[in-house]
């Protein structure tokens, strides 16, 4: 019965799949190209040691972003301003990150802390306006997004940047001391005898990562406020009526999600760069709220989206070479996330009706059971 | 386990107990007679008798002093209508005070001790159910009839 | 369940226009005021008029769509996906085949995206803001695609933008009053001669008229007529009673009759049609061509605009107007901005008084605290930041909904996915 369950779940993700490659591959022929070449071309480079490596990166704040929409999501709500927390946070905690000296492994925490308190306050800002003034948040996070990211803008290019040697014309800010630098997991990787080549570094942000989404988990599927959290996004009346007080919810799950989406972009700061700067990624806002709707809001599924979406990215970089846009990753993206959302909703309405079935067949013969509607 | 998530056997503390939640679901279906193919079908699967037994026991399992029971059986199957009553006059004989909130004439008349009709607001009536016919009451109800309160 | 609507003020129409009316008064008095003691000419110039007008079209258009949308109870977080759909398909056709062609196409496009939409939270019952989300994330993807497609080795053109377009919509301008030709002869220009007196409230007044009627596009003066047609259609005949009927009782409605599913997908096809519309607006209004990141969140402003309209076409002018005001002036100067410091304080100040008359302590107080900060922000700096400047209208759109959003009524079925059958 359990592995059905699985089975079923799984059916929705390769249904978007294998639809994703069918719109892909329509999209591939209009430029008079061989989807079957291209795809093949993707697999191959895809699979490369220092690709997957860059697949695994790419996923991390990938991942971190999907969970803090995903907890969100789990409440009801949408917080749609993950890109403009997590920019601020970066800069922030890499200004405050640098004028600091502390113990490495601490030092590592300040920066952290740092981060998820600015991802925290502006998801905030949201919620408050939410509670007490009734303003839906996709609106105030949308508008927070902008304004996050010019607030980030102006202090970047006037307070928090260092003088830069001249010839230096990238505006940033001073380095972080050694002592608030991720090393790369090279030598953990050397250690299990895999060898990638030069360049190319796992971050050593992923066990970190790997934590928080098992701190999603319990959180979310084995405590109380886990309990009243996703009772809440399921039928707010009745988690009101349990006890649940629907403002102290939405603010406690809004900073929730701000301070892990502060946390996206840790990993480039902490492994890479070691300073904030306008080359940092952008639009991982975006693509975590793609990641959360593929991967079901839980974070299994979210991993393996940010994996899939990572592992797209990467192999499409091959495609420039034969000529193909690799801007047809892009597509796949949004084709998987439109049917994913889609083959769902489908499944689980099929699933549904079978279990009504089942306990249907069940009480046959034990009395009659007209359908009814609203019991309570 | 809506309502008494905070408490035992479904917490500890801040921890969810799956295993206690697991264990008195099974106590409140047999109990109950709740029909169902499993303990871990999820609850929209069950017809509407059956979810209704299962809230009843859910609420009556978590020993209240008082148990306030709104339109219990609207909509119910005749079977399951009948074990909810029998629960209520159960607990009533256990010593639980319930109040029962109801348009069901015939679930007023069998389960009560004393009988208030409210009407647009205001207390109209206080019969008793051992005397009172359907038709006096479903008046009083309709207001119908009417009778001076000494509140 | 229903929010309550104004309660001690007067709903009936012409209570409101005239309460509208009197507000606007006060706040071009305002303007005129902050005009002449900050010297910030631009706050009330025609030109910013006029660009306010040009402005505000595209989001009027993304709110009109959302009106439509969610008058049938569908909630449209795609608008700013359809209004990409209608820039990028407008500024293609118009590339090969003129404006007014670039129009037609543009709608299409947004249409599509409607359609998608309507397909996905009707039929299928997705949620609906989880189907607008993943509608913008599609468009924008599909148009980078489609530019790799359509632009590569075109000459001016990219993945981030495609080429001029062929050709411009005409423009009139109003004679006698604002300059315009009148049988080619040339007219005076009473309006902006009254401009350039510079008198206290007078002039702007002058100015707001000249604003409006100068060098006004033809697709304006369409996008225009649509506010009365919409309220025509959604309140004067029996096609808007249905729709409204499925937006706020669908179950009602459909044991009356009313087909609900093809009610909603018109409604959202619609709704995707006019954003096309305000994309392509954008597109030939702004630069004639199409670029990557255009339309900059003004999809999500018009649905801000719809909820500060609390869903009705006049009210939808009013709340684009004001963002499209605060836009127009972002672009026009800085000095501008910071003058409009002055006048939010003096806003802020109002509306600080305004709630403490009525005893709401706690929020006229924290008006009155912003009105201090603000005050203290416009006496003690030259002036504003330029990336500060950029993020004026989403602040102004924040600061309105703070203010507004509690006293506004939605269509009671509005974002809830509904199936055929719930009728009890």
């Amino acid at each position: 019965m359990r592995l059905r369950r699985i089975l079923i779940g799984l059916l929705a993700p390769v249904f978007a799949i294998v639809l994703a490659l069918v719109v892909s591959s329509l999209a591939v022929l209009l430029i008079h190209q061989s989807p079957v070449a291209a795809f093949k071309d993707m697999a191959q480079f895809g699979i490369r040691t220092d690709s997957l490596i860059y697949t695994v990166n790419t996923a991390i704040p990938l991942f971190l972003s999907g969970l803090a929409v995903a907890i969100g999501f789990k409440m009801g709500l949408f917080n749609i301003g993950v890109e403009g927390q997590y920019t601020l946070a970066a800069l922030l905690a890499a200004y405050v990150g640098a004028r600091v000296a502390l113990p490495a492994v601490l030092h590592v925490a300040f920066i952290l802390l740092v981060a998820m308190i600015v991802g925290a306050v502006l998801a905030g800002a949201a919620g408050a306006l939410k509670v007490t003034r009734g303003v839906h948040e996709v609106i105030s996070t949308i508008m927070l997004n902008y304004i996050a990211l010019g607030v980030t803008g102006y202090l970047l290019r006037t307070r928090l940047s260092q003088h830069n040697p001249p010839g230096d014309s990238v505006t940033k800010t001073k380095l972080l001391p050694a002592s608030g630098v991720l090393p790369s997991l090279t030598r953990v990787l050397h250690s299990l005898g895999v060898h990638p080549p030069l360049g190319s570094d796992l971050y050593g942000f992923l066990p970190i990562a790997i934590a928080v989404g098992v701190a999603y988990y319990i959180l979310v599927w084995r405590t109380g406020f886990g309990y009243d959290l996703r009772a809440t996004g399921v039928n707010a009346a009745a988690a009101q009526v349990s006890g649940v007080n629907p403002g102290q919810m939405i603010m406690k799950t809004m900073l929730l999600s701000g301070a892990i989406a502060g946390l996206v972009g840790m990993p480039e700061l902490l492994g890479v760069f070691h300073r904030y700067s306008i080359e940092f990624t952008t639009g991982l806002g975006f693509t975590g709220i793609a990641v959360a709707l593929v991967g079901r809001n839980n974070p299994v599924g979210i991993a393996f989206a940010a994996l899939l979406f990572g592992f797209l990215e990467r192999s499409a970089q091959i495609l420039d070479l034969e000529g193909i846009p690799k801007e047809i990753a892009v597509i796949m993206q949004g084709v998987i996330i439109l049917s994913v959302v889609i083959a769902y909703e489908v499944v689980r309405r099929v699933v549904q009706a079978q279990e009504v079935r089942a306990a249907a067949e069940k009480s046959k013969g034990l009395g009659p059971t007209p359908r009814e509607e609203d019991a309570a | 386990m809506l309502g008494h998530q905070d408490a035992r056997p479904f917490a500890r503390g801040p921890w969810i107990d799956k295993r206690g939640a697991h264990q008195r679901t099974k106590e409140v279906v047999e109990a109950f007679r709740v029909i169902t193919p499993g303990v871990d079908v999820a609850a929209y699967a069950l017809s509407g008798g059956n979810q209704q037994k299962l809230i009843v026991g859910r609420e009556m399992a978590a020993k209240p002093q008082v148990l306030i029971a709104a339109q219990p059986t609207r909509g119910v199957d005749v079977g399951a209508q009948a074990s909810v009553w029998e629960q209520i006059r159960q607990a009533r004989v256990a010593g639980l005070g319930v109040l029962l909130i109801s348009a069901d004439l015939e679930e007023l008349i069998g389960l009560s001790d004393a009988l208030w009709v409210i009407l647009r607001g205001k207390l109209v009536a206080r019969l008793d159910p051992q005397k009172v016919t359907p038709e006096e009451l479903g008046s009083y109800m309709t207001g119908a009839r009417q009778e001076e309160i000494k509140a | 369940m229903k929010e309550i609507a104004a309660r001690r003020l007067p709903t009936n129409r012409r209570g409101r226009l005239v309460r509208a009316a009197m507000l606007m008064v006060l706040v071009l008095l305002a303007l005129s005021f902050v005009r002449l003691v900050t010297h910030a000419s631009d706050l009330t110039s025609s030109g910013t008029f006029s660009a306010t007008l040009r402005v505000s079209i595209p989001i009027l258009l993304a709110a009109l769509g959302g009106l439509y949308a969610e008058r049938a109870g569908v909630v449209n977080i795609g608008l700013e996906g359809m209004m990409i759909l209608g820039t990028w398909f407008g500024a293609w056709a118009g590339w090969h085949w003129g404006p007014w062609t670039g129009v037609l196409v543009g709608v299409m496009g947004g249409a599509a995206g409607g359609l998608l939409h309507a397909v996905a939270t009707v039929t299928f019952g997705i949620d609906h803001i989880v189907s607008g989300v993943a509608i913008n994330i599609l468009a924008a993807g599909a148009t980078r695609f489609l530019s790799v497609v359509a632009y590569t080795n075109v000459s001016g053109a990219g993945i981030t933008q495609s080429p001029h377009v062929n050709g411009t919509i005409g423009e009139l301008t109003l004679p006698v009053l604002a300059g315009g030709r009148f049988f080619g002869l040339k007219t005076p220009d009473f309006l902006g001669w009254l401009e350039r007196q510079h008198w206290f409230f007078v002039s702007d007044l002058g100015a707001l008229g000249k604003g409006l009627t100068a060098q006004v596009s033809l697709l304006t003066l369409l996008a225009v007529a649509l506010i009365p047609l919409t309220y025509w259609l959604l309140w004067r005949t029996p096609f808007g009673l249905r729709l409204r009927s499925v937006g706020e009782h669908p179950m009602a409605a459909e044991s009356l009759g009313v087909p609900v599913y093809t009610m909603k997908y018109i409604a959202v096809t619609i709704s995707g049609a006019l954003a096309g519309l305000g994309g392509v607006f954008l597109v030939l209004e702004e630069a004639g061509i199409y670029r990557e990141g255009q339309v900059g969140g003004r999809g999500f402003i018009g649905l801000a605009a719809l909820i500060f309209g609390n869903w009705r076409p006049g009210g939808v002018v009013v709340g684009a107007g004001l963002f499209g005001y605060s836009d127009a002036l972002q672009l026009r100067s800085n000095t501008s901005i910071h003058g409009l410091l002055l006048f939010i304080a003096i806003a802020a100040a109002a509306v600080g008084l305004w709630f403490l008359i009525r005893s709401r302590v706690t929020t006229g107080v924290a008006a009155v605290v912003v009105a201090s900060l603000v005050f203290w922000w416009f006496a003690g700096t030259k002036a504003v930041p330029d990336e500060f400047i950029s993020i004026t209208p989403y602040v102004v759109t924040l600061l309105v909904l703070a203010v507004a959003a509690q006293r506004l009524r939605p269509p009671a079925a509005d974002g809830r996915p509904y199936r055929k059958g719930q009728a009890q």
